[in-house]
């Protein structure tokens, strides 16, 4: 079920009235099977073949789990048998993972490279269909054994409680990607859903809505045209394109994760933040600690740190780096322009490691008007890094890439004027929200205005949707990964 | 840094306001007045601003009907001939004949074929109650559009109030729910609306610099609009409606019978016209079927009086000639108009031939023996009325007349006066002079003067039309 539909909105709030009258009964273990039920019935509906692999993945991950937390050997060979459990089950959840989304993409890539080389193999493609949100739950389950392991946290005693936690019906399909020790003992008691709580629900899940309705869609039109049919553009309205896709994924995906945050508020849980004004980072580690956090700080946590993080010397910890944001690309998607893109990001962080403190500074204290505009050129000059590794991540093919960055340039056409105008109109309530967010210091500020402030705020956002939501239901560009 | 934030924050929070979940009915409450505000500020802004010239809403047409309806209700005095249908009745008839063979002013509120022929009874209907009865009513829709039922988008649209559909008397046969929907698309204008909304938002410059572009009573006398030919599309496969059987819709049958009865009963004339037809497609058997069935239906509705059928053999008109299956390019379309006045004129000619006063021309005097291209001919008429029997009679009318080449049709004229205002009594020889002005006398030879008297009998018109033949040279 998709967020932007009014099926989904009668499903929540029919999930609603349930568990808030088992609330008042204080039967949180009742509510946590309504929840289940209410996961595997939104998850069936986008493919009910899915249901045994999401099953299965779970009751793997729960065994290993708990044969992690409860080693039967003496300590010496306890620690092994933790070892192979975890690896067994992150090979596991990995070749899952790998079968359904890579196979076929490496199989091709291997016959073609065998091909340039003059050896022809015929190409063995399995008709296999990505199941929604295996990306994101695969590597969420995957946390659980790996906290268990590193001490994090105890086996949970819940079988249900694990399968909740895995199929969580809000982030199951775009996440954020939860952590077991961060959510699992969200589940494991009663919970309390406060007004506080209700209230920044409410406004993360209009906000989600306005990002997505009105703001990706909207700009998402421009970036249609032109990669739909990049050779009919050039100049500026290619660079308008890159600009609006540059937006268009950040409120797309900002606006699933935010709708995702407020619904699970809703319940009375705490989701990871996801996004923290990502274009006002001033370098490439700033730009990764506010930018689909959930991920980044698994890659983080799960690989790069395991690989030997940053100990092991200059050279060694930008190999790491590399070779992280290279996975981290293709998790995006079995293409080879999404490796390109993980690779460019790759690389602006070695450069920018390698320029030591002026490189890795995130000091937005202003002193003078020297400081203002060393912010304000950092700030400006990463957005456009992380804009023109966009492009490539959009982009079908290489050579789309190619013309793109060829064709850039200072020419415009009949369009040009408007669709500058529709994007800034379009952005500038991203742009108003995400300073404010900055300047207070938090992204539900809104939830904290007073009631009549908030209800005119909330009308006005509300009458955006209507008016400028698409007439057809579009899908969140992360759904697709 | 810090202290810049708490301050912020507490700001944010320092009104005062309800807690608790009296806080959140209080944001609730809030949103839905914020809401209604907005929605009742868009609705007067759309009732004020209702067409551009430009933008997707005269794309998509779902404001389209309401062009007409602002023509209709801003109109100050009453018109003599209503012109209703879609928009092969805006484009193929020209009002500039019309209205000199006919007499009187006219209004053409052709429209937009999706809006069924309930919206042409409305208007009828509303025209009436405003003004009474006109004179005559010429109703020209494309064949398909018979077969169109209520659109509510359109009916949302009529900056009438709630209920106008009562009030005029056309009633649709409502289904289940169509009236809610009715209500939401016409009152909720930021969903129903949106696409216009949009449009404007995304171009604040013309939120208010583009008036509306009512149709206003108007005598023209040839349309400049041209516009890419679609003709190669039109085919069985492409357009399968076109050559399907007629199968009328319960709302047009409503409509029909509607505005028949009102004919005969207010005794105005009601002419239904037959569309132009391409002559390729109309060799098609499937087409041919279709316009026949079309027209015994039609037939039903008609009498020896009131409602007529105009043009029943249908005309026929060359690829070039048009511009898409419906609409005429010019030239072609004053040939169409000039086609369906010609029966409309027998038509009266032969009803009121009774009552009707002998006129004639006692003289017919240029102001020059020749003329050079470009110049504008006078003609002096002397009209003579009555007979030495019938010595009180007085004819009061119009006179108009065209200027065409030798031994052409009407429809190919180069020169027209409007018509003038007459009354001639017996004996004396009323002089009449008219400046041929409309059109433009462009190439060298000789050229025939048609002239038009019309007299008005009761509601009918009476024309003598006398041919003056090679009576213009031009040099």
């Amino acid at each position: 079920m998709v967020f932007n539909s009014l099926s989904f909105l009668a499903f929540l709030a029919a999930v609603l009235v349930v568990y808030s009258v088992l609330g008042l009964r204080r039967a949180w273990k009742w509510q946590n099977i309504v929840l289940l039920i209410a996961s595997y019935v939104s998850y069936g509906f986008w493919d009910m073949r899915f249901l045994a692999l999401i099953a299965g993945m779970t009751v793997v991950n729960y065994v290993a789990g708990w044969a992690i937390g409860h080693p039967t050997s003496k300590a010496g060979s306890a620690s092994t048998r933790k070892r192979l459990w975890l690896g067994l089950v992150i090979a596991f959840d990995l070749c899952v993972l790998g079968t359904f989304k890579y196979f076929n993409f490496f199989d091709d890539s291997l016959v073609r490279v065998l091909s340039s080389f003059g050896i022809h193999v015929d190409s063995v493609s399995l008709k296999l269909i990505l199941p929604i949100g295996l990306s994101f739950y695969t590597f969420q389950a995957i946390t659980y054994p790996f906290d268990i392991y590193r001490g994090k946290m105890a086996p949970t005693r819940s079988f249900l409680d694990f399968a909740l936690f895995v199929s969580f019906f809000p982030t199951v399909v775009s996440g954020p990607i939860e952590r077991a020790s961060h959510l699992l003992p969200q589940f494991e008691g009663p919970r309390d859903v406060t007004i506080e709580k209700i209230n920044e629900g409410m406004w993360l899940i209009l906000w989600g809505f306005f990002q997505k309705m009105v703001i990706a869609d909207r700009v998402g039109l421009i970036v249609n045209q032109v990669y739909g049919d990049q050779t009919q553009f050039h100049g500026l309205d290619i660079a308008i394109a890159i600009a609006a896709y540059t937006v268009q994924i950040l409120a797309d995906f900002g606006g699933y994760t935010d709708i995702a945050r407020g619904v699970a508020r809703l319940f009375g849980f705490d989701l990871l933040l996801n996004f923290n004004v990502p274009y006002f980072a001033m370098n490439p580690s700033d730009f990764w600690t506010r930018w689909h956090i959930s991920l980044s700080s698994w890659f983080r946590d799960y690989l790069y740190v395991p690989l030997g993080g940053n100990r092991k010397g200059r050279w060694r910890t930008s190999l790491n780096l590399l070779v992280t944001m290279v996975l981290c690309g293709l998790w995006h998607g079995a293409a080879w322009t999404f490796v390109v893109w993980g690779a460019w990001h790759g690389f602006l962080l070695v450069v920018y490691r390698f320029l030591g403190k002026i490189g890795q500074s995130v000091d937005r204290t202003i002193k003078n008007w020297r400081s203002v505009l060393s912010i304000g050129g950092r700030t400006v000059f990463m957005v456009v890094l992380v804009a023109a590794g966009w492009a490539v991540f959009r982009a079908t093919s290489f050579s789309q890439v190619a013309y793109l960055f060829s064709h850039l340039g200072f020419s415009h056409s009949s369009t040009t004027i408007s669709w500058i105008w529709q994007l800034f109109s379009f952005t500038l309530p991203l742009i108003v929200v995400q300073i404010l967010q900055l300047r207070t210091g938090s992204p539900v500020f809104m939830a904290r205005l007073n009631p009549w402030g908030r209800g005119v705020a909330y009308g006005c956002l509300v009458a955006g949707i209507i008016i400028f939501m698409p007439h057809q239901i579009t899908h969140f560009i992360y759904q697709a990964f | 840094m810090q202290e810049q934030a708490d301050r912020l924050r507490s700001l944010l929070t320092r009104i005062a306001g309800p807690k608790g979940w009296a806080g959140i009915a209080a944001t609730v409450c809030c949103v839905l007045a914020t809401l209604l505000v907005l929605n009742t500020a868009a609705y007067y802004y759309l009732q004020e601003q209702p067409k551009s010239a430009h933008g997707p809403e005269a794309v998509i047409g779902a404001r389209g009907p309401l062009s007409g309806w602002h023509g209709l209700i801003d109109l100050k005095e009453p018109v003599d001939t209503l012109i209703l249908g879609d928009s092969e009745a805006g484009v193929n008839l020209v009002t500039g004949p019309i209205a000199d063979r006919l007499g009187g002013n006219i209004i053409n509120l052709g429209n937009n074929a999706y809006s069924s022929l309930l919206m042409d009874a409305w208007m009828l209907e509303y025209y009436v109650q405003k003004f009474g009865p006109p004179r005559n009513v010429i109703l020209l829709r494309s064949c398909y559009s018979y077969q169109y039922s209520r659109i509510l988008e359109f009916m949302a649209v009529v900056p009438l109030e709630w209920g106008y559909w009562d009030r005029l008397g056309t009633v649709p046969d409502w289904k289940a729910g169509e009236l809610q929907k009715l209500f939401i698309s016409k009152y909720a204008v930021l969903d129903s609306d949106s696409d216009v909304l949009t449009y404007r938002l995304m171009h604040p410059l013309d939120l208010f610099a583009q008036p509306y572009t009512k149709i206003t009573p108007l005598s023209y006398y040839s349309k400049g609009t041209m516009i890419a030919s679609t003709m190669k599309n039109y085919n069985r496969e492409k357009w399968p409606w076109e050559f399907s059987p007629f199968r009328p819709s319960s709302d047009s049958m409503n409509a029909l019978t509607d505005m028949s009865n009102l004919a005969r009963s207010l005794g105005f004339q009601f002419y239904i016209a037959i569309g132009p037809e391409w002559d390729e497609a109309y060799q098609d058997p499937g087409r041919q079927a279709k316009v026949s069935g079309m027209e015994k239906w039609l037939t039903q509705f008609t009498d020896s009086q009131y409602v007529h059928l105009v043009l029943t053999t249908p005309m026929t008109f060359r690829e070039d000639q048009m511009q898409n299956v419906d609409h005429l390019r010019p030239g072609a379309e004053r040939q169409y108009t000039e086609a369906a006045l010609g029966e409309i004129v027998s038509i009266q000619n032969i009803m009121s031939a009774v009552q009707a006063k002998p006129v004639g021309l006692a003289s017919v005097v240029l102001d020059k023996r020749e003329y050079t291209i470009g110049e504008q001919p006078t003609v002096t008429l002397s009209l003579t009325t009555g007979t030495s029997i019938d010595t009180t009679a007085s004819v009061e009318g119009d006179v108009s007349c065209l200027i065409r080449p030798s031994g052409k049709s009407d429809s190919e004229w180069v020169y027209r006066a409007p018509a003038t205002a007459v009354v001639a009594h017996y004996g004396d020889n009323t002089e009449v002079s008219l400046t041929l002005n409309v059109g433009k006398l462009g190439k060298a030879g000789a050229y025939d003067l048609i002239v038009f008297l019309r007299q008005s009998v009761g509601r009918l018109s009476f024309e003598t039309r006398i041919e003056r033949l090679n009576m213009i040279k031009v040099k």
